[in-house]
């Protein structure tokens, strides 16, 4: 079935180059991401962290265009209504120790500009579906590193964010939490755009529709899933499917730099 | 159409009667099979305002229905809560709901912006601390510590304060607030406020028991050094302005020309100058990078 209108994309970055000082981490990466949740794998040091900066719109672009929600970041009023239906968990969160759970996730819920009277049941609620609800009273010091992990899906979830951006979201949860977080990221993914950097290969070919791959500062794949794991039909090593897809794509862009 | 399901643009123009017959007929063929895009169609203007209303009305209800549990002082010791089996768990917001709940109130607002002061606290505690007992050792007249000591730490409290509230190297939620809609500027204003509260009394005390300069005046160079930490603070990191300033100010009470012309009347067409560059800077800052949102990089 054909109909002539596409989609207008949730993120759209076109020519976007970052570095710090002399040392170039991004350079020149189109991306186009629509509702759904995509995956963001590469090896460490690839540019995943900065990438996912760049769209929480907390690191700043040296050169290119980023657009966010239909919206261009650099114009302040539209960068302010982005960032109210932005969700964003970085990979290392401090936490103020004497805050309680349900007061660290009703602080972004203010913060994030969550109507006044929908605060207290969006707090809630985000903490029911991180499963945390009955441990809201507990101050956040006193919570193991999975729970603490939680704690953050949850706040960067608590204002029904359009685009959410989760940073290695799965460091620190055990297996029976891992498949839980998928769940929940199925859930999300049917009305959000989700963007989910991991280097747990299995976590994209269970919870993801899509994958992008980035290898040294460029994209080297995105695609379906399924489009990753042909890749890696041929050739590529690795103990699943999807992994040996991963390596081939990854041997194959390093090969053509040279 | 994106793979196998329908995209946003199909979905709304299908909502808006935008679509030819035939492809709003085959739009119907997949959403019957599909209740993941069925969950997407967007609702027109009325059927979201009724959507809403209705939910208004639930809510209210529900709260009635479940009344929430006031706020316990002595939570039950030493009773463990059983861990959850899942964490998604339909359904089980009403039953397991306990603690406080407060309401979203604009003052709530307020004490959860203000009271959130980081890690900072510590820091402007500290420094309150400090200056108190160097009040009461003054009061006392207690020989070592003399009135200057005084002038030295009391305006610069706030300072130290709204220098240690923001940025990447004192706030541990750095990040995560820099993507908020508060970022930058509103954020550290709040936190500003939360630390004038408690330092301008002290700057108050100070000066009445010092007997320097009029009592009243030392709220000036304690909101100009304010100010100036925050212009700077767009500039450079905040904790450099704030670092900066508390040595400039050093300098000039310690200076042989007499620390306490800094809050003599004769001082204060000097401090509303320090204010008005301290605003131009910032605004200048602001204006030629309006992309950042935020005061530090």
């Amino acid at each position: 079935m054909t109909v002539g209108i596409s989609a207008t994309a949730t993120v759209s970055v076109t020519g976007l180059r970052v570095g710090y000082g002399r040392r170039v981490v991004l350079d020149g990466l189109d991306l186009e991401l629509t509702p759904g949740v995509h995956g963001l794998l590469g090896p460490n040091g690839a540019g995943k962290t900065t990438l996912i900066r760049v769209l929480a719109t907390v690191a700043r672009p040296e050169r290119g265009r980023v657009r966010l929600l239909d919206e261009d970041i650099t114009d302040r009023a539209a960068l302010r209504r982005i960032r109210r239906r932005l969700g964003y968990l970085p990979q290392d969160f401090g936490f103020y120790p004497r805050f309680t759970v349900r007061e660290f996730v009703e602080y972004f819920a203010w913060l994030r500009e969550v109507p006044r009277a929908e605060v207290p049941l969006a707090v809630d609620r985000a903490l029911d579906r991180v499963g945390l609800l009955d441990r809201a009273d507990d101050r956040m010091r006193h919570l193991s590193g999975g729970m603490l992990r939680r704690a953050g899906i949850a706040q960067a979830i608590v204002n029904d964010p359009r685009l959410l951006l989760l940073d290695e979201p799965t460091a620190g949860l055990d297996p029976e939490q891992r498949v839980e977080f998928r769940a929940l990221l199925r859930e999300l993914g049917i009305d959000a755009c989700v963007l989910v950097s991991t280097h747990l290969v299995e976590d994209v070919g269970t919870a993801c529709a899509r994958v992008s791959l980035l290898d040294g500062g460029r994209l080297v794949f995105t695609g379906t899933t399924e489009e990753l794991v042909a890749a890696g039909v041929d050739g590529g090593s690795g103990d699943s499917p999807i992994e040996r897809g991963y390596t081939a794509v990854l041997r194959g862009a390093r090969a053509e730099q040279r | 159409m994106t793979g196998t399901h329908l995209d946003d643009g199909v979905l709304r123009a299908y909502a808006e009667d935008r679509l030819a017959d035939v492809d709003a007929w085959s739009v119907e063929t997949h959403l019957d099979r599909c209740p993941l895009c069925r969950g997407r169609l967007p609702l027109d203007e009325t059927t979201g305002r009724i959507v809403a209303e209705v939910g208004a009305a639930l809510r209210d209800r529900l709260t009635v229905a479940d009344p929430l549990p006031r706020p316990s002082a002595s939570k039950p010791a030493g009773v463990p809560t059983p861990a959850p089996a899942g964490w998604a768990r339909p359904g089980s917001a009403g039953r397991s709901r306990r603690g406080r709940v407060r309401p979203g109130t604009r003052w709530r607002r307020s004490a959860v912006l203000l009271g959130a002061g980081p890690a900072a606290r510590a820091g402007w505690l500290g420094s309150v601390a400090v200056t108190l007992a160097l009040v009461a050792a003054v009061a006392a007249n207690i020989a070592p510590v003399k009135a200057w000591v005084l002038l030295l730490v009391a305006p610069v409290l706030p300072v130290l304060g709204v220098a240690s509230s923001y940025g990447r190297h004192t706030d541990p939620l750095h990040d995560l607030v820099a993507s908020t809609p508060y970022a930058g500027l509103r954020i550290v204003l709040w936190r500003t406020l939360s630390v004038l509260a408690v330092a301008i009394p002290m700057s108050l005390v100070a000066g009445a028991v010092s007997g320097i300069g009029v009592p009243g005046l030392w709220l000036l160079p304690s909101l100009a050094l304010t100010v100036l930490t925050l212009g700077l603070g767009a500039v450079v990191e905040p904790y450099r302005a704030g670092i900066g300033v508390a040595v400039g100010w050093a300098v000039l009470v310690l200076a042989p020309v007499g620390g306490d012309r800094l809050v003599a009347p004769v001082a204060v067409p000097g401090w509303l100058a320090v204010v008005a560059v301290a605003v131009l800077v910032a605004g200048a800052r602001t204006a030629r990078d309006r992309m950042r949102g935020e005061v530090t990089g």
